[in-house]
């Protein structure tokens, strides 16, 4: 089993290579660790930017949704 | 915004807000595919439930109630974070992110108040993508140094987050 700071690590590869981290129970040192690094993780110019493609996912979700409760 | 202006679509509310609130999930949780599903679990959940047309000012403090929600829900149960240990004090800004820009922005002053060991292994992992292994050879030490330079930097820069916000 991994310790904090191979945890933390692996956290911080998982969002350089911008995947879905891995998850675990964190220690309250972790949390605060993790949270600082995804905050780090939008640093990169147009790292936060969505995908059009999901942007127009999303809202075609929400018209079927909207129908299903306001037919 | 105009005072007591009104929303009487979905597709306005959708359009005004998902760029925001997309990003301010990823300035929470650093990566495209969790941010992807928090943004999506956002409105999905909270559109519905709005009856138009309502005033703006409430569209929006609902979306805030609705990504607090979904982001305590993410830390918990993914990292086992309890409730009142998560983060948002700042959620209620939610809708006035700026944007993101190397060495600007909340997380470039935390950088610039971190010592320099510090900012440098943040530095070359966050903005220069570097491996663990590329990181230490650029700073002289071993990778598993590294990683100890690093889960340090990250702990102080989360005090130094925290103190910018009390």
């Amino acid at each position: 089993m991994r310790c904090p700071v191979g945890r933390i690590a692996a956290f911080v590869d998982d969002l350089i290579q911008n995947r879905r981290p891995r998850r675990f129970k964190a220690s309250p040192e972790e949390l605060h660790a993790i949270r600082a690094a995804a905050e780090l993780a939008g640093m990169r110019p147009g790292a936060d930017r969505p995908d059009r493609q999901f942007v127009e996912h999303v809202f075609a979700s929400i018209n079927i949704t909207v129908g299903r409760v306001f037919p | 915004m105009v005072e007591g202006a009104l929303y009487t679509d979905w597709e306005s509310i959708y359009q005004d807000n998902v760029v925001k609130v997309y990003r301010l999930m990823f300035s929470r949780v650093g990566n495209r595919p969790d941010a992807e599903d928090l943004t999506s679990e956002v409105f999905v959940k909270s559109l519905p439930n709005l009856s138009l047309p309502s005033p703006v000012v409430q569209v929006n403090s609902y979306i805030n109630v609705a990504i607090r929600s979904v982001l305590a829900d993410h830390w918990r149960r993914h990292y086992g974070a309890p409730l009142v240990d998560v983060e948002v004090d700042n959620i209620g800004q939610a809708l006035e992110v700026s944007p993101a820009t190397e060495g600007t922005g909340r997380a470039g002053r935390i950088l610039a108040l971190l010592p320099d060991r510090s900012r440098a292994i943040l530095e070359l992992r966050f903005l220069r993508g570097c491996s663990i292994k590329e990181a230490a050879r650029e700073m002289g030490v071993t990778p598993g140094n590294a990683k100890i330079i690093q889960y340090r930097a990250l702990r102080l820069a989360a005090e130094i987050g925290q103190g910018m916000l009390s």
